[in-house]
């Protein structure tokens, strides 16, 4: 045992200061310094923890070995989270990360809570790991240019989410109750099939600790980026599969994220109350027209309904109203040209949308010339 | 867009706590064998910070969960949620062979605190089995997070 445990942690270790040695050496953009810092920084506090692995190996001591074993078994993990997550902004790092490099460092020193934490990003399915430090992933055609750089603002939601984790989990908690309390029969039986449909409304009131994170990151992106979220969500979501407007109950179960067609409508509503109506509605729109062309009716086989979806409203009202969001500025989704010098990058996200649906055809030149501006 | 967040959440709560337990173990074993381990008190001190404050709002979940008959619980994201349920099935499991399902808070405490033997080889079983528990978990997040090869 002795023996394995000292090969692994020789293993590890020079595995661990190799790449240390590769993030050293990388050539990277600068916005992305900061994070090689940190990252460094949590490179050699593992170095630091498989050298005293090997220390506490040398005392000869028998009965810590199964410490040891779980202590190598942990520094395993994170070194295989390191090299193929945590560093991996930095090793494959592009010149054509920096727009979304700007738009996270941005959006960090924006808000109080975040104002610290470096921007880091790289390709992968839009999604965030906000854990020990937060990397942003865009899908490689959406982070080349403007028009889905807002769904950033919906992964930011789960960074605040983390940084507010008690007061939002009691937030999430109280809703649970209360779909809880919605989804409960008029009478209750003491059999085999109140049995069941407890354990329904247990999977239910599960699938909406999830549930609720997602709507209530939709609400940041919207409060945040106004139109141009709602543009790039309503786009990029829109697959036009089945699955994004009816999911049976064996795939409702324990699902990460609502039917995609009950966010849109729950985000369009939202949109509504804040003076985007015709947006909102287009939007809406064409999404009934697709649901209309495949024949499917609504349903969500009970996670949803008229009462949940006023709970739902409420709770989100609060979780925005903890989370503290830079909303987006009326001047910050007006049609006028973007400057360089005095706008917000809010108006550059929002004008983006606006060429983009006037001129499909000059977008590419638009873009293309912003963008320079904006990365210069 | 991914859930991602799920198990990177979950994975890094486990893996503090667990590193928190080995560093716990470690320093307590060495005492009881009278072996010098001052270097890692200051560990050992942020050590049982994590332990308690995970103690403190596992054991309010664990709470909740007892309190229904399917095991209702709110406020804690799936993971924690089923670990708490795995842990009460268990602490309703009869004859009960385990520290770790009927001790209290307040003990543990106490046991964080306490240099009497007894006590020290006491508290190195229960962070034997809380870790037994925990490391069930992990593997799941990691697999999560990273998929299978």
């Amino acid at each position: 045992m002795r023996d394995v445990l000292n090969t692994q942690n020789q293993r590890l270790l020079r595995g661990l200061q190799d790449l240390s040695a590769m993030i050293d050496q990388a050539t990277i953009p600068t916005e992305l310094g900061p994070y090689r810092v940190l990252i460094q920084d949590f490179c050699q506090q593992y170095v630091r923890r498989t050298e005293q692995n090997l220390y506490d190996l040398q005392l000869g001591q028998d009965m810590i070995l199964e410490d040891i074993l779980s202590n190598t078994q942990g520094a395993n993990r994170i070194a295989t989270l390191l090299s193929t997550r945590w560093a991996i902004p930095i090793l494959r790092a592009s010149d054509t990360d920096r727009l979304s490099l700007r738009i996270i460092g941005w959006m960090h020193q924006a808000h109080p809570l975040t104002a610290t934490l470096p921007p880091a990003f790289t390709d992968g399915a839009t999604s965030v790991w906000t854990a020990p430090v937060p990397i942003y992933f865009l899908p490689c055609i959406e982070r080349l240019g403007f028009l889905y750089q807002p769904l950033l603002f919906h992964e930011f939601g789960h960074l605040l989410y983390r940084l507010r984790k008690p007061e939002m989990d009691a937030l999430v908690g109280e809703l649970q109750r209360e779909i809880a309390r919605c989804l409960m029969p008029p009478s209750r039986r003491n059999d085999r099939h109140s049995d069941e449909q407890a354990r329904q409304r247990q999977v239910i009131v599960d699938t909406w600790y999830a549930w609720a994170q997602e709507i209530f990151c939709d609400a940041i992106g919207l409060a945040i980026g106004g139109p141009s979220f709602l543009l790039a969500f309503s786009t990029h979501l829109s697959m036009m599969e089945r699955g994004d407007f009816y999911q049976s109950p064996a795939d409702l179960r324990g699902s990460s994220h609502p039917v995609t067609w009950l966010r849109v409508q729950l985000l369009a509503e939202r949109a509504q109350k804040l003076g985007l109506s015709d947006l909102a509605q287009h939007i809406l729109n064409e999404w009934t027209i697709i649901a209309k062309a495949m024949g499917i009716q609504e349903d969500y086989h009970g996670y949803f309904n008229v009462e949940i979806s006023n709970e739902v409203r409420r709770i989100v009202d609060d979780m925005l109203v903890e989370a503290d969001p830079r909303w987006y500025l009326p001047e910050e989704i007006v049609d006028t040209e973007w400057s360089a010098d005095s706008d917000s990058i809010v108006h550059l996200l929002n004008r983006a949308w606006q060429i983009y649906r006037t001129d499909p055809a000059y977008y590419p030149q638009w873009e293309k010339e912003a963008l320079n501006r904006f990365l210069a | 867009m991914s859930n991602n967040w799920l198990a990177a959440e979950s994975f890094e709560r486990a893996h503090s706590i667990i590193s928190a337990l080995n560093t716990l173990s470690i320093h307590a074993k060495m005492v009881l064998a009278n072996i010098d381990d001052t270097a890692r008190s200051s560990d050992a001190v942020k050590a049982r910070a994590v332990l308690r404050a995970f103690l403190e709002s596992f054991g309010a979940i664990v709470k909740e969960a007892e309190r229904t008959r399917e095991g209702m619980v709110t406020g804690a994201d799936p993971r924690l949620s089923q670990l708490a349920r795995t842990f009460v099935a268990k602490r309703r499991q009869w004859p009960q062979h385990s520290r770790l399902y009927d001790v209290t808070l307040s003990e543990v405490d106490a046991l964080l605190e306490s240099d009497n033997p007894d006590n020290l080889r006491q508290l190195i079983a229960y962070l034997q089995e809380l870790r037994v528990l925990l490391e069930q978990n992990v593997h799941a997040d990691i697999v999560g997070l990273l998929g299978e090869i």
